[in-house]
């Protein structure tokens, strides 16, 4: 339990640190931000099924 | 005890001040990385799984994108190295494939080259030369000296209407008559102001006898004995020649 913990821990820390590369990446700031909302609806998904 | 769901909050919560950093406050798109950092939600891993996957992709994508969009993006700063290059070796087109230039005293044949070989990778996306043509000619005094005296070259690397000549009778017609160092030169200030090449896709011949063919990025292959007594149709090879300036 405590190991799929730290897994869940580190994948957000990985996130955080794509979401960072990201920002500094060469790509235009719409292109960023449609990944980004891309990324808030697949959360927002997440919470639906959960609620249901 | 460490919570790793809180440790992993708060960290979240770290993020965002570091992004502050990066890219300044106020911007649409900081909100956005805000508001998906603390929307993630540690109990759904499906779901940052998903997340993590799409970002993952997304920077592959901006790793591999396609040229255009660099290009269309950074248009005003290359376009800015591009004049700097025009500028400093002061090319000009002449014609379709007949280009000018003049390297200031001090100046080398090698250095255009660089500098060629430098902006090609950002201006068109790839080589402008084979390397290992660079790692010979930078020994080779040809291309590194420089000159005493400002030089002015200019080339006509399309020569149209070229009949059936052996090299010597094209010799003494005046082309096939530009001295490999000049040639690669002109080709490379060529490419970098145009994005064209100025042997037009064709294989042509140096004074020297070796061949320069321009394929993904200028191609040099040495002689054979019988580029010396082909005419220029019948080996494949288009000339070249020195041309004078329009005044």
């Amino acid at each position: 339990m405590e190991n799929k913990k730290e897994q869940v821990t580190d994948l957000i820390l990985e996130i955080r640190e794509k979401l960072d590369e990201l920002l500094l990446a060469d790509f235009s700031e719409a292109n960023k931000e449609a990944l980004i909302r891309q990324a808030l609806e697949i959360v927002e998904e997440g919470k639906k099924r959960t609620v249901q | 005890m460490i919570n790793p769901a809180a440790t992993a909050q708060q960290q979240i919560g770290e993020a965002v001040p570091s992004f502050q950093t990066v890219v300044g406050t106020g911007t649409k798109l900081l909100s956005a990385v805000a508001e998906l950092m603390s929307a993630l939600d540690p109990s759904d891993e499906a779901a940052l799984q998903r997340v993590h996957g799409l970002l993952s992709d997304g920077l592959r994508g901006v790793q591999g994108r396609p040229l255009a969009d660099y290009l269309e993006d950074h248009r005003d700063y290359l376009e800015g190295l591009r004049q700097g290059f025009i500028e400093k070796y002061d090319v000009r087109i002449l014609g379709a494939f007949q280009v000018g230039l003049t390297l200031k005293a001090g100046m080398s044949r090698m250095s255009l080259i660089r500098d060629a070989a430098y902006l090609a990778q950002d201006l068109l996306g790839r080589h402008s030369v084979y390397g290992w043509h660079l790692e010979k000619w930078k020994k080779d005094s040809a291309f590194c000296t420089p000159v005493a005296d400002d030089l002015t070259l200019a080339i006509d690397g399309y020569v149209k209407n070229v009949s059936r000549l052996p090299r010597v009778a094209r010799a003494s017609r005046g082309v096939s008559n530009v001295e490999l160092c000049d040639l690669v030169t002109a080709h490379q200030a060529f490419l970098i102001a145009t994005g064209k090449d100025l042997f037009n896709t064709r294989t042509v011949r140096a004074r020297d006898g070796a061949v320069v063919h321009f394929g993904l990025a200028l191609l040099v292959r040495e002689p054979s004995a019988s580029d010396e007594l082909l005419p220029v149709r019948e080996s494949g090879n288009r000339a070249v020649r020195y041309i004078q300036e329009p005044v």
